[in-house]
């Protein structure tokens, strides 16, 4: 069993040794920052940059899509348009064809109407001939044996067609010939068409040219004719180059706003770290007004507050010791006072008197020896009660009545002690004896230090009130003493600590014990009103 | 020790290896393009040439053919620039356009020749094949005689450049009045614009210069 027992304790401390191991581990890996990938810096600015690449991707890939979806929409309308212009082609070729059939009609049967006329009145039957028909230019008639008449349009440059606002000399002339007789001879008339016909036909011809060619500008605004595929490459080209800018624009702008968002955070776990490995005086810095400002101040209130916790056992595991100590002392000093004041009194009454000397030094003697005795005595009194400072016992307590009947008990107090009377009830968690033995502390303090600076007539000021909307009070205690300098107003409040002839440097450390004790806090400064120190005590209010 | 035959080693192998720069950069160079043939006369005015340029309106190309078979007209644009040896200058130039067109009425070619701002000349053809020699073929004035230098050693050639069918270019002028979306377009178009590599002149274009020829003493 013992053995057993052994080995549990054994066990036990390999689980303490192991544990710690892990938290010095732990506290290493913590101070180490992890690689880049790991960082969120990184993640971000990857994540971004993935995104980016995905939607500009992604809006390329649509608008090749739609690129190509419109380009087979228009190679299906050229493909229409080429359809219909190789349908309109023959037209021109038909209808030339047809009215060139019409003139040579019409001239076939002019050598019929010709045959009743003799020669005396040929040209004029031709020049009527030529009036009746808007679209004649010219009449030629070869007779055999005869020299040919010709006969013209006699204004041939005025306008036949007054909506075409075209001269005769401008149109299409057509001579047509046919035989005049079996006898020989031929009539050969020129037909005029409109060359309008012709013109339309060129234009379509150009727009079949320009078929599938696609009208671009240049850099300069000059347009120009490119083929449909160069274009479409172009086009891709053209968005692939955009794409490409603006996805570098994004990927800038995904880096700058991932290293502004997580430097809060960088800088925020670097603390985090800091105070993970024991380093508790460091604050996160203002990381502005977001929710990682809000968690850095935050993280800060929760430092301060583990900071205050953290001197505040300290101190009490200090004044712990030290009152164990004054309990071994004045134990150890008491016991052996009793039976030393006994034996000078003793020697005080055996003295016989035969001779006056020696009798004068004995009696200076037993004096000294009481005297140090006495002050002995004094001494672990003083220890006595800081060792047995009793334990606080909280209750809701009248901080009114703490106050009045410390005034009523203590006015002997060798000072000119004024209580400021409340201006509201305040109720507070403690103890009140012990709150009455604090205030009875600051007031000797506060008399003892005025008496040995050498006031004459030293002053004590005792006021309370709430603090603002917080859920405490203070209670303040002024004097018109030397004051404390600002280098020595943190040792104060430690035991032994003192500057006073007669002090034992323990009424301080008891008056921070028990406000410590009340969870309250206690601080010295400058008192403006009176000029000497200025005590204040900060108590939770019930 | 640097002998005549070592530089002259250097030399071909600079030159050798210069060789592909100098093509691209002599690109433009008149003297850099292919040399053909052409007859040249001359009278106390002016300078005659004649060439021949028929690759630029084949018979056996099928869509040219189709084209001028369908009456649509075919244009033949000739700018000649005579140069003297080693100038960029031209001496002189002119420039001449022929249309081809068939007359479906009149069941002929029509060849329709403008020599700069003169007035055109129509000459008509019943075969196809003759109205195309005849349209290929340019006998024209390239200069005045006073203008050329004369003298055996006062080299020159003519540069042709021949187009069929020329793509004019039109100048934009609607761009600066756009605005929105429309003047968003159009930006865009000319963004697009930048990246069409080729922009086609003419449906055919053929560049050359003549062998060097010189005038005499008179």
């Amino acid at each position: 069993m013992a053995e057993r027992g052994s080995s549990r304790r054994g066990g036990g401390r390999s689980r303490r040794g192991t544990a710690g191991f892990r938290a010095v581990e732990r506290r290493r890996e913590l101070q180490e920052r992890p690689p880049w990938w790991g960082r969120l810096e990184a993640r971000i600015t990857i994540s971004l940059v993935a995104i980016g690449i995905l939607c500009v991707g992604a809006s390329s890939y649509l608008v090749a899509l739609s690129v190509g979806y419109y380009d087979q929409v228009s190679e299906r309308q050229v493909e229409l348009q080429d359809e219909t212009l190789s349908l309109a082609e023959p037209y021109y070729e038909e209808l030339a064809s047809a009215q060139r059939d019409a003139f040579l009609a019409r001239t076939e049967l002019l050598p019929h109407e010709l045959g009743a006329i003799d020669d005396a009145e040929l040209e004029a039957f031709l020049d009527r001939w030529i009036r009746a028909r808007a679209n004649v230019v010219e009449v030629v008639v070869e007779r055999p044996g005869v020299e040919a008449v010709i006969v013209g349009r006699p204004d041939p440059a005025t306008f036949i067609d007054e909506r075409a606002r075209v001269s005769l000399d401008g149109w299409i002339h057509v001579p047509i010939e046919w035989p005049l007789s079996e006898a020989g001879g031929l009539v050969r008339v020129t037909w005029a068409v409109d060359p309008t016909i012709r013109t339309r036909h060129r234009r379509l011809g150009e727009l079949a040219r320009g078929l599938g060619a696609v009208e671009v500008k240049d850099a300069g605004g000059e347009q120009s004719m490119a083929e449909r595929d160069e274009v479409r490459q172009a086009v891709i080209a053209a968005l692939g180059i955009a794409s490409s800018l603006v996805l570098f624009v994004a990927i800038l702008a995904g880096i700058l706003i991932a290293r502004r968002t997580t430097r809060k955070v960088s800088d925020l776990s670097s603390v985090m770290r800091q105070v993970a490995s024991g380093e508790l005086s460091v604050r996160a810095p203002r990381l502005g007004a977001d929710e990682l400002g809000q968690l850095a101040a935050a993280f800060n209130i929760m430092l301060d507050e583990l900071e205050h916790t953290r001197r505040r056992i300290a101190y009490l595991q200090r004044v712990g010791a030290w009152q164990e100590m004054a309990r071994r002392i004045a134990h150890e000093i008491k016991n052996p006072l009793t039976p030393i004041q006994l034996a000078v009194q003793q020697l005080r009454e055996k003295d016989p008197g035969t001779d006056a000397r020696f009798s004068a030094l004995l009696r200076d003697s037993v004096e000294i020896v009481e005297d140090e005795v006495e002050a002995l005595r004094r001494m672990v009194t003083s220890f006595s009660q800081f060792a047995k400072v009793p334990e606080v016992e909280l209750e809701p307590v009248d901080l009114g009545r703490v106050l009045g009947e410390f005034e009523r008990a203590y006015a002997h107090v060798d000072a000119a002690l004024e209580v400021e009377a409340l201006a509201e009830p305040i109720e507070v968690l403690g103890d009140r004896q012990l709150l009455k033995q604090v205030l009875v502390n600051l007031a000797e303090n506060a008399a003892l230090s005025a008496r040995e600076a050498g006031v004459e007539e030293p002053e004590i000021h005792v006021s309370a009130a709430r603090v603002g909307d917080r859920p405490l009070a203070c209670v303040v205690v002024e004097d018109n003493g030397p004051g404390i300098t600002a280098e020595r107003r943190e040792l104060v409040f430690e035991p032994y600590e003192t500057t006073r002839a007669h002090g034992t440097g323990l009424g301080l450390a008891i008056v921070k014990k028990i406000v410590l004790d009340h969870g309250g806090e206690v601080s010295v400064g400058e008192s403006e009103a009176l000029g000497g120190a200025r005590f204040e005590i900060r108590l939770r209010l019930a | 020790m640097t002998g005549p035959g070592a530089l002259g080693r250097r030399r071909m192998l600079g030159l050798a290896l210069a060789s592909p720069a100098l093509v691209v950069l002599l690109g433009a160079v008149p003297e850099a393009l292919p040399r053909r043939k052409a007859k040249f006369s001359y009278t106390s005015r002016e300078l005659k040439i004649r060439v021949a340029v028929p690759d630029l309106l084949r018979t056996t190309d099928k869509q040219a053919m189709k084209m001028l078979d369908g009456g649509y007209p075919t244009r033949l644009v000739y700018d000649m620039a005579v140069y003297a040896k080693g100038s960029r200058t031209p001496s002189a130039a002119v420039h001449v356009e022929v249309s081809v067109q068939w007359d479906p009425w009149n069941q002929d070619y029509i060849v329709q020749t403008t020599i700069g701002a003169g007035s055109p000349t129509v000459r008509r053809y019943a075969l196809r094949a003759d109205a195309i020699k005849a349209s290929t073929t340019l006998s024209v004035a390239v200069a005045k005689t006073s203008d050329i230098p004369r003298g055996e050693d006062q080299i020159h050639f003519v540069q042709v450049i021949a187009q069929r069918n020329p793509i004019e270019a039109k100048s934009s002028g609607a761009g600066g009045a756009a605005r929105g979306q429309d003047r968003d377009l159009e930006v865009f178009s000319r963004w697009v614009g930048m990246f069409v590599r080729t922009r086609p002149k003419a449906e055919k274009v053929i560049e050359f210069r003549t062998h060097p020829f010189y005038v005499p003493h008179g």
